[in-house]
Formats: C-alpha cells, sequence, structure tokens
C-alpha cells in the first residue's frame, strides 16, 4: 500500500517520465534534496490520485494533515475510514489526540490560523 | 431548529475548511479597487452562505445579500447592484456584496442577467463574494476570470462527530456512539444535514436506527396508500427516507426515485382512480410543488416539515388503494415515445446527410412541416414507405 500524506510528503516507487510530468503538471512537487513528494495543489488532488492508481498497481491511502498540531491525522486507524471519501472532504481534519480536547480547543487554535 | 440555533455567528465558530476560510479572509482584508472578487466554490451544506454572513459581520461590513430567491434578470440586477457598485460614496465603503448560487443565474428566467453581473463586476468599487455549487459550466468561465476561486469541501467525519458532540453537551442531551457515528456517516460532510438528522433523533423517541428512523420510499408510500387512518398515512409519509426537493438539484435518477412528491405522483398517475380523482390530487400535488419552490427558494427549509401533513390531509380519503410506482410515465406512452423517438432520429439523420444539415436543426425546423405535408399528402407517404425511405414505425406515427 502506499501511503500518500498531506502533512510530511510521501516516496514513490520508480515512474515513468510521462507518469511523472503528468503528476508535476498536476500540482505534485518532488523535493530532490529530501526525495520527497508533496502535493502542491491540494485541489487537484483527484486528479494526482487518478494518475497514480493507473501507474501504479497497487493500493493508495491518502492521509490527511491535522488541522491543529499539523502531524498526520491517523486516517488509517480512523474509525470513519471505510465511509470517509478522502477526495471529496477538505485536505485537513483533526487527529485522535486533538478530538479529546474537544470543540472549545478546535475554534481556540483555528481562531489563530484565520487572524 | 437546531440548524438556526447554531448557525454560527462568527467565522471562528464554523468547522471545516480551515485553509478556505483564512485564505477568503486574506482576499477580503486585503481588498481594494482593482482587486479581483471571491468566488466561493462547494457543494451545499459546507457552509458558503454562513461563512459569507459571518465573515461580514466579523468584519464590520455591511452586507448585501442576492440569492436564488431574488429575480436576477439584467434588469433586476441593474437596478439593485449598480448604485451599490459604482458609487464611491461614504455608504458603499463598508459594504460586502453577496450573490448566492451564482451558478444558478442562466437559462431563460435569468435572461440577460449574468452577462449583466460581469459588466458590473468589472467596475466594482466594493469587494463581491459570489457562491456557487459547480464552477465547471461554460457559463462561469468568464466569472472565474473576474474572480479568486477559494474551493470549499465536504467536511471530514470526524469534524463533523466534533461539531455533532459539541451541540449535544449544550442541549445537555446524550446519544449512543453508535448513534452519533451513524448520523455522521449518513450525513456525508453536510454540517446541515448533520443537524437536521440529530434533530429527528432527538426528537424521535428511542435509539436511532433505520429501522426505526426511516423506511424504503416504496414501503412508505405503500404504506401511506393503505393506510386505514390519516395519522398512520402521515407517520408514513414522514418517516419515508424520501424528501422534498427542488427538480433542479437532481443529481441522479436515485435523487428523482427518492423525491416524496416524485412518487407520489408517479403513483396517482399510473393508478386507475377516476379522471377527477386524479386531477384533485394532482391539483393538490401541483400547489405543495410551488410551496416547496418558494421554501428553497428562500431558504427556508424549516418549513417544509408541513408539507407531509398538508399532502395526507389533502389526498389521503382520495388516494386509498393506490399502488406505489416508480415510473411517471405509463409503460404504454413511454414504450411509444421511444420507438417514436427512434423513428424520427433515423429520418432525421437521413435528411441531414442529404441536406448537410445537422440533425438538431432538421428535427427543430423541418420536421413539423414535414409531418404536416406528409399527414396531408398521403400518395407521398406511401410512396416513402414503399421506397423504404422511412422506416414502418415513422408511417405509423404518421398515420396516427
Amino acid at each position: 500500500m502506499i501511503k500518500v500524506s498531506l502533512s510530511k510528503g510521501f516516496t514513490l516507487p520508480r515512474l515513468d517520465k510521462d507518469t511523472f510530468s503528468m503528476l508535476m503538471r498536476n500540482g505534485l512537487q518532488y523535493d530532490k534534496a529530501t526525495g520527497l513528494f508533496t502535493v502542491k495543489d491540494i485541489n487537484k488532488i483527484d486528479r494526482i490520485y487518478a494518475i497514480l492508481s493507473e501507474a501504479i498497481n497497487d493500493t493508495i491511502s491518502i492521509e490527511v494533515q491535522c488541522v491543529l498540531c499539523s502531524s498526520d491525522a491517523g486516517c488509517s486507524e480512523c474509525e470513519f475510514s471505510n465511509t470517509c471519501d478522502r477526495l471529496q472532504v477538505t485536505s485537513k481534519c483533526i487527529c485522535k489526540d486533538c478530538l479529546r480536547n474537544g470543540y472549545g480547543n478546535y475554534t481556540r487554535e483555528v481562531s489563530k490560523l484565520l487572524e | 431548529m437546531l440548524v438556526e440555533k447554531y448557525r454560527p455567528k462568527s467565522v471562528t465558530e464554523m468547522v471545516g475548511n480551515e485553509d478556505a476560510r483564512a485564505e477568503v479572509l486574506r482576499l477580503v482584508r486585503s481588498w481594494g479597487q482593482g482587486s479581483k472578487h471571491i468566488l466561493i466554490v462547494g457543494p451545499p451544506g459546507v457552509g458558503k452562505t454562513t461563512f459569507a454572513k459571518a465573515l461580514a459581520r466579523d468584519l464590520g461590513y455591511e452586507l448585501i445579500e442576492m440569492n436564488a430567491s431574488d429575480e436576477r434578470t439584467k434588469s433586476k440586477i441593474e437596478a439593485i447592484i449598480k448604485p451599490l457598485l459604482s458609487n464611491t460614496n461614504i455608504y458603499a465603503k463598508n459594504v460586502l456584496l453577496f450573490i448566492d448560487e451564482v451558478d444558478g443565474i442562466h437559462g431563460s428566467y435569468d435572461r440577460g442577467g449574468l452577462r449583466a453581473l460581469l459588466e458590473l463586476l468589472k467596475a466594482a468599487t466594493i469587494p463581491v463574494i459570489l457562491a456557487a455549487n459547480d464552477d465547471t459550466g461554460e457559463e462561469m468561465k468568464e466569472l472565474k476570470r473576474l474572480c479568486s476561486t477559494v474551493r470549499f469541501k465536504r467536511i471530514p467525519p470526524r469534524i463533523l462527530m466534533l461539531y455533532l458532540e459539541h451541540v449535544l453537551e449544550s442541549e445537555g442531551v446524550e446519544m449512543s456512539i453508535g448513534d452519533r457515528i451513524r448520523i455522521v456517516n449518513e450525513s456525508a460532510g453536510d454540517l446541515r444535514t448533520l443537524l437536521n438528522k440529530a434533530q429527528a433523533l432527538l426528537s424521535s423517541v428511542g435509539s436511532y436506527t433505520p429501522t426505526s428512523y426511516s423506511i424504503p420510499i416504496e414501503h412508505a408510500m405503500n404504506r401511506f396508500f393503505s393506510s386505514s387512518s390519516m395519522s398512520e398515512a402521515l407517520e408514513a409519509l414522514s418517516r419515508s427516507e424520501g424528501f422534498y426537493s427542488s427538480p433542479e438539484f437532481y443529481r441522479s435518477s436515485e435523487d428523482k426515485r427518492l423525491d416524496k412528491l416524485h412518487a407520489l405522483y408517479a403513483s396517482i398517475v399510473n393508478s386507475n382512480k377516476g379522471i377527477d380523482s386524479i386531477a384533485d390530487m394532482l391539483n393538490t400535488l401541483s400547489y405543495v410543488d410551488v410551496l416547496i419552490a418558494v421554501m428553497n427558494r428562500g431558504r427556508r427549509w424549516n418549513m417544509l416539515r408541513y408539507i407531509d401533513g398538508i399532502i395526507a390531509s389533502s389526498i389521503f380519503h382520495s388516494s386509498r388503494g393506490i399502488v406505489y410506482n416508480q415510473y411517471d410515465t405509463p409503460y404504454v406512452l413511454s414504450s411509444k415515445i421511444f420507438t417514436y423517438g427512434n423513428a424520427i432520429r433515423e429520418v432525421a439523420a437521413s435528411i441531414a446527410r442529404e441536406l448537410h444539415e445537422s440533425t438538431h436543426k432538421i428535427t427543430s425546423y423541418y420536421m413539423p412541416y414535414m409531418i404536416m405535408i406528409l399527414k396531408n399528402r398521403r400518395d407521398v407517404l406511401e410512396y416513402a414507405m414503399g421506397n423504404g425511405i422511412i422506416s414502418k414505425e415513422f408511417y405509423e406515427m404518421i398515420k396516427v
């Protein structure tokens, strides 16, 4: 399974030239120094997913970012992992630890982002 | 209503779409004359309208709103918006214009509206926020050139859960974890649906399970038509999995199947009731259809709860014994339409090839005259049929 982490970046198996350039054109970025791919344009995630699905013979799992602590939200262990359409929802969710801190903490932290 | 009670007053009280909210706030704060306007695109129920209202309140703007319930023809748009957009007076300084459901400004009803809006936006001296469910249409292309597009997406289930728990805590009520998960899953990222489902559960007795909460539309309709009392019939209608929606929001044939008004209509027109009885029932449905359209246009969804009662009390007596039918056109008629449609398309395609015209033009402009001529000239009709120019189906259609 290939984990596409939207917070930390991710690695991919070797891709052919056409697939690589198609991914770059559709908002994927490659950092030579770290060897990690990152999604530059999150609005194109569905296209990136479609290209990868076609090119790679493996399951692709998208891991969204926690809006409060910026770590992985923990999609693979999420109680909604079977029903959440990660291509349709926002690229940021909330991890289990931050969820425990409740709505008050969420609004406090998000209001800092909105300042 | 929970939807009204928990409608956020500030952008910080909202949940989901954090980056998109920050982006719109940044754009509005830095807006100056000549800057692009803001187009918010996203599915229903993710908070586009609520956000625009909360943002205006937070930033001290006076919000002038124009939504789908307003008439948005060229003249109306010019009359309402022109003074706002072109005046650099003291009043205009703190005004924010919000145009909701801008993707709905097209077609014959809003004739010229979009063109007028584009012209006005080019010269606007105040920020304008536009909201749309979909930006893929041809008519949206030019609008997008004048706007910075920000996308609102569906809210992830965990964040919906966070919000649901906040609401339940504020209301001082408890709900089992199973019910909470089920409601969140069924809401599919739509906050409005989440609150409506929570409301439905809180007003009902016992645990929330699909069987106790909603019943499949075919069972609900059959139960409605066979109930021995009006209260039983009303209960069947209100517990149906179906809903009342405007046909313009049908996304699929499944949406159409789940529309309660459509299910009632299809069942009635396919019934063997007398013509007067059918006419009475259809009059009621027609009246209710208008009511639903008004409620949808005015976003007064809380009024939809009265529709079941209106229907049940109006058609209960005349609708006993009807059986649910999913298809609104009787089979005999739909098969004829299908056969004749194919025959017309076939002939139109042949003529189009001969005359180097489009099939659409032949069907729309030439065909009505051709049919009139053939109806009066039976000899020509017989000749065309005899020489294989027209099909047997087309021949029979003309004869009818």
